[in-house]
């Protein structure tokens, strides 16, 4: 199944912070390959690394030592400008936290990818944002703005605005962190949709129900990677969320 | 991203947050306002101080008695009592460069109308002085030489005089009213003349022949000034010299004694008030100067809070793919709109609050293009400045740690 050049390779990563006199390594020479078209967990403990890494895979942050290669571009030898042009091309960012902008609608905050990235003509942008609002279910709240959105549909508005600039990765950590198990499968399910469509996807999350929905699953402790295995059984987030018992029915 | 993208960006990031829009722009607005009121004022002032000098004559010359040394010893000053109408025939008789001249005399008396009564400056001058000021007599006439010589119980009065002792319908010409104690008949009413750049109201007073203020008034016969116009303004400086050799003849002032007398010109008068609006326009401009410290500092302050409060949406935009010049456009682009559309407002509201002003102290507002130029440029510089150096500083973040910033 995998292409023969991956589409993120990096060789003895080191991520060094230093505060004050203390240098602590957060990622102590990483090697880890990606291929087109993979569904990624990383996981491991708070504080292993996991958040660090993601970021220096999506170029939000640079390493201290070692090569990442996306695609053919050695990220060391970039400028900044150079990097945010393949974030604006490549990447797609789905945070913990949401991180949308205040203040403004669900529309415009998936529109803004398109802004800086693409040419588009304003109605074909139109087009291209409600799609992929449909994608993640939010046609009815187009004109919402974030503090009128439930934490779920929130991240629903990250996920399409992470999607609509049709990455080659998304990059998602812990998009599920602070919602309900129900509300935590629909985001998997869009997610499992979106990878099964051919994205590639990396996900940062440390709860194994969540993992369980990726293709491989790849284990961080202080740093270094302790294991890396292919999920021989991935579970289908769509039924798993059919399983679940619905709160009408509980009584 | 492309211009018209940022614009779009820029403008609705602003309409997003109109509290914050609108706080940012208060600062604008109250410096520029502020430098510009400041200035208007103080120019205003200026300015009719100026134009009522101006306005007393350009061939204009005075001559007031001055304190002098007599056998050593200071006299005190306004005491002096050595003008007399001997020197103004004098001047009269031999300086050929003199046009008119008139005595004057000034008493603040009671003045009385059947039962209204008010306190006004009575003034006795010749017919001349009429002349020699530009005054003009709107209704009856003015009174003549002959009045003088018998020292007619005749007075012209200005508007505010008869404001206060007739009733609108009430024609005064021909009334007889009393000063202090003596009835004087009107015979004319004086053209308004409105207040002077000192706060002065010209129109409270009443002009009468010198003679009748001096023998049924005052009951002495000293001048307090005589007022002469040269018969050109080229004439001025040889007029001066002329009643200057007249005067100190007069006074049979020998070789060496001072002048107890000093002569002074509308030129020296224009030059001595220059200095004190001077005074007071530096004075005013220096609160101008605080006014828009203090406005820059409200500036620098809520733009560089506000911007790097940013910094989180900063990273965001970095994170979506906005370059750091994107984010630096979209900043300098918002600070830009902000400032000028504040700046314009504060013009506006400068202008408004000046005319305001101008009407109430009733002296002519005078916006100057230095002050708009200075107070509009000092506040855009620093308006636009604090919007994009907190700004650059976000965007040179990796966008990870703008994004992580609280
Ligand atoms: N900016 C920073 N400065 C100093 N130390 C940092 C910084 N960011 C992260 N660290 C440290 O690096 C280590 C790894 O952090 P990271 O955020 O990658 O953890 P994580 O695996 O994502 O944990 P979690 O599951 O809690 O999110 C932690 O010990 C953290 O304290
Ligand atoms: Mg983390």
């Amino acid at each position: 199944m995998k292409s023969k050049i991956p589409i993120i390779k990096i060789i003895d990563l080191w991520k060094t912070y230093i505060t004050g006199e203390v240098s602590f390594h957060a990622l102590k020479g990483i090697n880890l390959e990606i291929y087109e078209g993979e569904y990624v967990a990383i996981m491991g403990t708070s504080g292993s690394g996991k958040s660090t890494l993601m970021n220096i895979l999506g170029c939000l942050d640079k390493a201290t030592k070692g090569k990442y290669i996306f695609k053919d571009i050695d990220t060391s030898t970039k400028t900044n400008t150079d990097l945010a042009k393949v974030r604006r091309h490549n990447f797609g960012f789905v945070f913990q936290s949401y991180n949308l902008i205040s203040r403004t609608s669900a529309f415009e905050n998936v529109e803004l990818p398109l802004l800086y990235g693409s040419r588009y003509s304003k109605s074909k942008r139109a087009e291209v944002v409600l799609k992929a609002l449909e994608e993640v279910g939010l046609s009815d709240k187009i004109q919402s703005k974030p503090n009128e959105l439930s934490g779920g549909q929130q991240q629903r508005v990250a996920i399409a605005r992470s999607l609509v600039n049709n990455p080659s990765i998304i990059f998602a950590d812990e998009p599920t962190g602070n919602l309900d198990t129900r509300t935590s499968f629909e985001i998997m399910s869009i997610l499992q949709k979106l990878n099964n469509l051919g994205s590639t996807i990396i996900l940062v999350t440390h709860e194994n129900d969540i993992a369980d929905f990726t293709k491989r699953k790849v284990v961080f402790r202080d740093g270094k990677i302790i294991s890396d295995i292919e999920n021989q059984n991935q579970k289908s987030a769509v039924e798993e969320l059919a399983n679940l018992p619905v709160e009408n029915e509980i009584n | 991203m492309n211009f018209y993208n940022l614009l779009i960006s820029s403008l609705r990031s602003l309409g997003k947050n109109k509290f914050r829009t609108f706080l940012t722009m208060l600062g604008i607005i109250i410096g520029v306002a502020s430098v510009i009121v400041m200035q208007s004022i103080g120019k205003g002032v200026e300015t009719s101080i100026k134009s009522d000098i101006s306005s007393i004559g350009t061939n204009l010359i005075m001559v007031t008695p001055e304190a002098a040394e007599k056998n050593g010893v200071q006299q005190s000053a306004g005491s002096e009592q050595t003008l007399k109408i001997k020197d103004v025939e004098m001047i009269k008789n031999y300086c050929a460069s003199v046009k008119y001249i008139s005595p004057m005399i000034m008493s603040s008396s009671q003045i009385k109308y059947s039962s209204n009564n008010c306190r006004s400056s009575v003034m006795g001058v010749a017919a001349e002085y009429l002349q020699i000021r530009n005054i003009d007599v709107t209704i009856g006439a003015p009174f003549t030489n002959e009045d003088i010589e018998k020292s007619a119980k005749v007075c012209l009065i200005g508007k505010t005089v008869k404001n206060n002792l007739f009733k609108n319908d009430e024609d005064p010409i021909g009334k007889s009213i009393r000063i202090g104690t003596i009835p004087f008949t009107i015979i004319g009413i004086l053209k308004e003349k409105g207040q002077s750049g000192f706060g002065q109201d010209q129109d409270d007073i009443v002009i009468a022949p010198y003679t009748s203020v001096q023998n049924r008034i005052s009951g002495n016969d000293y001048l307090q000034q005589i007022f002469i116009s040269a018969q050109s303004e080229n004439e001025v400086d040889k007029a001066v010299q002329e009643i200057s050799y007249c005067m100190r003849l007069s006074h049979k002032l020998k070789v060496g004694d001072v002048d107890d007398f000093s002569i002074s010109t509308q030129s020296e008068i224009m030059q001595t008030m220059e200095s004190v609006t001077g005074t007071l326009t530096a004075f005013l401009a220096s609160i101008a100067a605080i006014s828009l410290l203090v406005g820059g500092i409200g500036i620098m302050n809520i733009m560089f809070v506000s911007v790097t409060e940013r910094t989180k949406e900063i990273g965001i935009r970095l994170a979506i793919g906005a370059t750091s010049f994107d984010v630096l456009m979209q900043f300098l682009i918002e600070a830009i709109v902000l400032t000028l559309l504040a700046g314009i407002l504060g013009l506006a509201f400068g202008f408004g609050l000046s005319q305001l002003i101008s009407f109430l102290m009733n002296i002519e507002a005078v916006i100057t293009v230095s002050s708009v130029v200075l107070s509009f440029s000092v506040c855009s510089f620093i308006g636009i400045f604090f919007g994009w150096y907190p700004a650059r500083k976000a965007a040179k973040l990796n966008p990870i740690d703008a994004l992580r910033y609280e």
